[in-house]
């Protein structure tokens, strides 16, 4: 029995081709702009002339980001109804049955991972695809991944693996609420970081 | 987070209803020792029923918020770790147990002193209610909302709502509570001459907390800066948007203290009739329209911390 799933996410390989948003898009039909996993673009750098030449130091990474299924989940802690709530293998799960579609979860969660479904007034989120998962397939985003940057299991399992990097720029410090994300961060994140690079594309996330 | 304006609507409406039942019992403490016991109770009656219907506009405002308004219910369920299931536990008690000191006060029903007790456990559970409404917005990746300037702003909001509202109320009793009203029922005699200081003093009130709120705005915009990167970027565009209604907010709370110092004046001169209802109506107008700007400049300045 998994005690607690993670997702491992390697921003060096990513080519931002958002295949994982697509297909969690596709398999959760979410048509009205809802976006369970999202791909960032961190981008930033500039061009400097040296006499007749330049250089440059522009940059660009991608970071895809779902829910963390967080070991502290503070949806679940802010949640009034109990609805959102974490099951025995550690997926943060929100109970229709239960939601009054408040938005506290929303404005708590450092990561944007709920969003409420307007045509039922009800909260939604990423579910690591739990249907899969208790078929014993993997979930969509990962399975979608033509680069090989997605990749889900234990927590414990996945770290031994990958390393134990939780954050990268512009993620929220891990302190907040133990994301369950393992990272390979992009070589120029520190950089991203220093400079304060900003969202390229924040009209698509 | 702009256009929040169920929120906005529960928030002002709750808080104004707890400050009008804490200062009425501030009020009708001054008056019975005054006045008598009779007096204060006339005076503080008609006050306390209408603190019912503003409660009960702020319940519909938060009800309308949510997005499956039928499960509304299960808001109470999360009361071991969710402040918003406390701020609905708390609101309902306030209501409930509010409610009851009202219709016993009304109808001078049970021994006094359980209508006291009552009254108590109401007021400290309006403080109790103003408490965990601030608390819910104490969200540790919400930076610009957590901090103690929150529930000190809403402690100021309060009594500062409470104070119009009540004051208001007792000018408009003045005014037209006339010779010929005293004349047909000499009994109200004792409270009409209890009504100018009371205002005094909810004047008094008010200026104090305008100034409060002077130190407190300054110290949470200073606080913004604690939101990392990506949230920066975000705030730094809602503030140059929203400058204005900053600029606004802040003029309309010092021009209603203008006219609060004016009305004190008057008061002191002893004109009774002489554009005191206008000048007071004027005044609490602009200093809602302050704190309604407030509100929303609370929930647009919204940021957290990663995506």
């Amino acid at each position: 029995m998994t005690r607690q799933y993670a997702f491992f996410f390697d921003s060096a390989a990513c080519s931002g081709c958002k295949a994982c948003q697509v297909a969690c898009q596709d398999k959760h039909d979410l048509v009205d702009g809802r976006r369970w996993r999202r791909v960032y673009e961190i981008t930033g750098g500039h061009w400097t002339p040296h006499g007749p030449a330049w250089t440059h130091t522009v940059f660009a990474y991608y970071v895809s980001v779902a829910c963390n299924h967080c070991a502290r989940p503070i949806c679940v802690e802010v949640c009034p109804t109990t609805a959102m709530h974490k099951r025995a293998d550690g997926i943060v799960l929100v109970d229709q049955e239960k939601c009054i579609g408040c938005r506290y979860c929303q404005w708590a969660c450092p990561y944007g991972a709920p969003q409420r479904d307007e045509s039922i007034g009800k909260m939604s989120k990423c579910h690591f695809c739990f249907d899969y998962i208790d078929q014993g397939r993997p979930p969509a985003c990962v399975a979608a991944c033509p680069m090989r940057a997605l990749d889900f299991g234990e927590r414990e399992a996945l770290e031994r693996k990958y390393g134990r990097v939780r954050t990268v720029y512009p993620l929220p410090r891990a302190q907040l609420t133990d994301p369950c994300l393992v990272l390979a961060p992009h070589r120029d994140s520190a950089r991203a970081e220093n400079s304060a690079a900003r969202i390229g594309n924040a009209e698509e996330v | 987070m702009t256009g929040e304006w169920t929120l906005i609507g529960f928030t002002l409406l709750t808080q104004m209803a707890v400050g009008v039942f804490l200062l009425l019992g501030l009020v009708h403490f001054g008056v019975s020792r005054l006045a008598g016991r009779e007096a204060a109770d006339r005076m503080s009656g008609p006050a306390l029923l209408a603190v019912g219907p503003v409660l009960g506009l702020a319940l519909l405002a938060s009800i309308i918020h949510l997005g499956y308004p039928a499960h509304a219910l299960n808001a109470v369920n999360n009361i071991g770790s969710s402040w918003l299931s406390r701020e609905i536990v708390s609101f309902s008690l306030f209501a409930a147990v509010g409610g009851v000191f009202a219709l016993l006060q009304w109808r001078r029903l049970g021994p006094p002193a359980v209508r006291r007790i009552l009254a108590w456990t109401a007021a400290g559970l309006g403080l109790v209610l103003v408490y965990a409404m601030a608390r819910v917005y104490l969200l540790r990746s919400v930076p610009p909302w957590n901090t103690w300037l929150t529930p000190a702003a809403f402690f100021t909001t309060t009594f500062l709502l409470g104070a119009l509202a009540l004051g208001l109320a007792f000018v408009l009793n003045h005014r037209f509570a006339g010779a010929a009203t005293l004349a047909a029922h000499p009994d109200i005699r004792a409270e009409n001459a209890m009504l100018r200081p009371a205002i005094r003093w909810l004047v008094f009130i008010t200026l104090a907390l305008l100034g409060v709120e002077l130190i407190v705005i300054p110290l949470q915009l200073s606080h913004l800066t604690l939101v990392d990167a990506v949230g920066q970027l975000g705030l730094a565009e809602t503030l140059s948007r929203l400058q204005w209604m900053l600029g606004l907010r802040l003029s309309l709370a010092f021009l209603g203290a203008i006219l609060f110092v004016r009305l004190l004046h008057r008061l002191a001169a002893g004109d009774r009739y002489g554009r005191l209802v206008e000048l007071s109506l004027l005044a609490c107008a602009l200093v809602v329209a302050a704190e309604i700007l407030g509100r929303y400049l609370f929930y647009a300045l919204y940021a957290r911390s990663g995506l």
